[in-house]
């Protein structure tokens, strides 16, 4: 661990102490006059100058007065040397004004930078070629400042404008450019941190998060617009500010990850912050030493962040935590060699390393949230897998119910029929065996008479067979099927079929019940065609019409005067089978006409029974295809 | 011509006579009737096995014909309807009833298993058994189809073909939906 600290330690003080070649000297010596100074201090003859070591730190060594001159002679062999540009180079400008003189002419000033508005934290001066003298040259600097804010003079370097140039980039990036893009990238994550607060959970590292993100993005923008601002007094709160003010909201985060909360214990931390700022803003002789003081205890702030992740047992084994401890205790080595910078105790010229310290404790931070976020939405997940488990077993418990429920639908369906057969038989099928029985046992039955009355009882049974056997509601193969027993009845009679039964659509509602009605209304009518009607032909046509099938049968018989059927129990009937079979029924004829009965039968329940086309308003014999339109007899 | 009581009594004696039609009861007093049926079916091909049930209802009259009967006759039809359905099966097939036709139709046409190409029904033969189904006589159907009446009956011979290859097939279905081949 010391290693890997030591060694960002020496990549960040790297351009400081980079390697001088031919091309670049480095002063670390000046002169600097020991009486006050009245105009340009050259001009004046007696005035004395004393040696002084370069860089030279305010706080540590303070010098008289706010207006400091320094005078740094030099001679350069202009002849032998291969650089066509020169430049001044200050690595660090902790100055409130600068004014540079090169051979007494002022080439450049600190506070017209700032009124034309750069942020400056190193600067590359370039020395016109024409003041430039070969032999003895002579640089002055006229410096403003305050020993309390931590001002002084970096050393100075001469050379090469290349090579200075390359320095001053690199180390604009890292004290300017980095600051910038770090304090954006936390306020962005802090920012975000803040949006997944507002949007769910409230889970209070969230939120402490996003306060520090966002007070570090502030506290940069703020000590920004300090470098430009003559803020005064301010600058120096701000730049406590800058340092150490977003490290109070990571400490709670601290708090909050060990499980404690404890209001006045943070109460008090909010209020020593406050007083802090307080102290360091008001102009007082003790204004640097209340700086100097916060400033040490807020740095050594983040290792006082361990203190509640150690005390527990099971978070200092959680390798999350661990990163945050090492990430916390690197922060603080951090914060302490920048003090220790400040108050003069590291070389001046070295770079501040609070830099790196929120990229440091922010990621780290960052890494126990995402964890409790992970684990939040894998046990969401773990949830929701559940939940649908116990769904999937509830839907499976309301399907088995179904399924039960549909058995039970099915076994009544079942018991029906069968009551309904029971009762069909018996008053069909046995009632005919008992007038059988009581012909037979009166002894006076011719066989043929008997016979005849078997057959009729089989023929009973057959058909109430016959209307339990799979058709799937079609109503042609029922209607096929009546003609089929009745085959060598017909031939027998003479009697000729026109059979035209087209492709019918699939009925839901034909059940064994409605196809043992269909039955017997067709065995009603052929018996009478047979008996009655001395038809030659019968025709029976099965067709599609809009929401029904309409079956028509019709016979060129002699026909008979609906009116004058003495006994209208035959008619009667029918019309009731073919309520039975949910259907309605037309029995037209006349003398002479032949016989027309037409059944409708609907393809659904719901819809009304459909009018029946041309009601008795025909009064011609009714065209049967393919046969003449007379009527005939027998 | 011969006369057996049983179906142990029939299968013994067919070897010598073998005949060229052959009726049978289902409910025979030893075995089941379409057990017999099958074995005729099995070693007499030519001969024409008619069942005779008393309802011809569609669970046994399919049975029979899956078991290789070429057609059933009714118990208690009039001796000249019997004469009259041999003379039809013996040009081609004896009459199929509208349900039959329809069940036939509905076990060769789904695709509820691959049928072997020998058990599938040609466009034709649906076409007539769709018009069976309906009520139409062979004569009626030829005429419908455009087609001779000894046309149809050879497809019904064809049709009854495959119900019992289907009829195998099916069988070895199960047997290995089973898991017992």
């Amino acid at each position: 661990m010391n290693k890997i600290l030591g060694s960002l330690l020496w990549l960040a003080a790297l351009p400081a102490l980079a390697e001088d070649g031919p091309r670049v000297q480095t002063f670390e010596h000046a002169e600097s006059p020991t009486s006050r100074v009245w105009g340009f201090p050259d001009h004046d003859r007696f005035q004395i100058w004393t040696p002084v070591a370069l860089p030279h730190n305010w706080f540590r060594d303070p010098p008289r007065g706010t207006d400091v001159w320094y005078r740094i002679r030099f001679s350069l062999d202009k002849s032998d040397s291969p650089v066509r540009s020169h430049s001044l180079y200050l690595p660090r400008l902790p100055l409130a004004d600068l004014t540079v003189y090169f051979n007494r002419q002022p080439i450049w000033k600190l506070s017209e930078r700032y009124a034309e508005g750069a942020a400056l934290t190193a600067v590359v001066i370039p020395v016109p070629p024409e003041i430039l003298r070969a032999g003895e040259n002579v640089i002055h600097l006229q410096a403003k400042g305050y020993p309390q804010w931590f001002h002084g003079i970096p050393r100075v370097q001469f050379g090469d404008t290349q090579v200075l140039s390359g320095r001053g980039a690199m180390r604009e990036l890292i004290q300017g450019r980095m600051i910038l893009m770090s304090a954006a990238a936390f306020g962005a994550l802090g920012l975000l941190a803040l949006w997944l607060w507002l949007r769910g959970g409230r889970d209070p590292l969230l939120f402490w998060y996003a306060v520090a993100g966002i007070s570090l993005l502030a506290a940069t923008v703020l000590w920004y617009l300090s470098l430009w601002r003559d803020v005064s007094d301010l600058r120096l709160a701000l730049i406590f500010l800058r340092f150490d003010g977003w490290l109070m909201p990571l400490l709670i985060l601290h708090l909050r990850l060990a499980h404690i909360t404890r209001p006045r214990l943070e109460g008090v931390l909010w209020l020593g912050l406050v007083a802090a700022l307080v102290s360091i803003a008001v102009r007082s002789h003790w204004q640097w030493l209340a700086w100097s003081g916060w400033g040490i205890l807020f740095a050594a702030l983040p290792a006082l962040f361990t203190i509640p992740l150690l005390r527990s047992p099971t978070l200092r084994r959680q390798p999350a935590v661990v990163l945050l401890l090492v990430a916390d205790l690197a922060a603080a080595a951090m914060n302490l060699h920048d003090w220790a910078l400040r108050v003069g105790w590291v070389d001046f010229d070295r770079p501040y390393l609070v830099y790196f310290v929120p990229p440091f404790v922010m990621l780290a931070a960052a890494v126990p949230i995402m964890e409790r976020l992970m684990a939040g939405v894998a046990a969401t997940r773990r949830m929701n897998v559940e939940l649908e488990q116990r769904v999937a077993a509830k839907a499976r418990q309301i399907e088995a119910n179904h399924e039960q429920l549909r058995a039970a639908q099915r076994a009544q369906m079942l018991a029906d029929e069968r009551r309904r057969i029971m009762a069909d038989m018996h008053d069909g099928l046995g009632a005919r065996l008992l007038s059988l029985l009581s012909v037979a046992q009166s002894g006076k039955a011719r066989p043929e008479e008997l016979s005849e009355g078997i057959a009729a009882a089989l023929d009973e049974l057959r058909l109430t067979i016959d209307s339990v056997q799979p058709v799937e509601g079609d109503v042609g193969v029922v209607l096929g099927n009546v003609r089929h027993r009745m085959r060598s009845v017909f031939e027998r009679a003479g009697i000729r079929f026109l059979w035209s039964v087209s492709a019918l659509p699939r009925m839901e509602n034909l059940t064994p019940e409605r196809i043992l009605a269909i039955q017997r209304i067709f065995l009603e009518v052929f018996s009478n065609t047979i008996k009655h009607s001395g038809a030659r032909t019968v025709a029976v046509s099965a067709v599609r019409v809009p929401g029904a099938v309409q079956i028509v049968i019709a016979d060129d018989g002699r026909g008979f005067e609906p009116a004058a059927v003495r006994n209208g129990n035959g008619l009667a009937n029918l019309k009731l089978r073919a309520a039975q079979a949910g259907g309605t029924l037309l029995i037209d004829s006349g003398t002479g006409r032949g016989t027309r009965v037409t059944l409708l039968l609907p393809l659904r329940d719901e819809e009304p029974p459909p009018e029946l086309p041309g009601t008795g308003e025909k009064k011609g014999p009714y065209p049967v295809p393919g046969i003449s339109p007379e009527p005939s007899s027998a | 011509m011969g006369e057996y009581r049983t179906g142990v009594e029939a299968l013994a004696n067919i070897e010598n006579s073998a005949p060229d039609v052959f009726l049978v009861d289902l409910g025979l007093p030893d075995m089941p009737g379409l057990e017999v049926v099958r074995h005729i079916a099995a070693r007499h091909p030519a001969c024409d096995i008619l069942v005779v049930t008393i309802f011809g209802d569609e669970e046994s009259v399919i049975g029979a014909l899956e078991a290789g009967a070429r057609g059933y006759l009714l118990k208690g039809a009039l001796e000249h309807d019997i004469a009259e359905d041999i003379r039809h099966l013996r040009s081609g097939g004896s009459p199929l009833s509208p349900v039959i036709a329809r069940q036939v139709l509905k076990r060769l046409v789904p695709a509820k298993l691959a049928l072997p190409a020998e058990a599938q029904l040609t466009r034709r033969e649906a076409e007539i058994l769709n018009a069976i189904a309906r009520g139409f006589t062979y004569a009626e159907t030829g005429n419908l189809l455009h087609l001779s009446v000894q046309t149809v009956h050879t497809h019904l011979k064809n049709i009854y073909r495959k119900l019992a290859v289907h009829s195998k097939t099916e069988a070895v279905f199960e047997a290995d939906r089973r898991r017992l081949l």
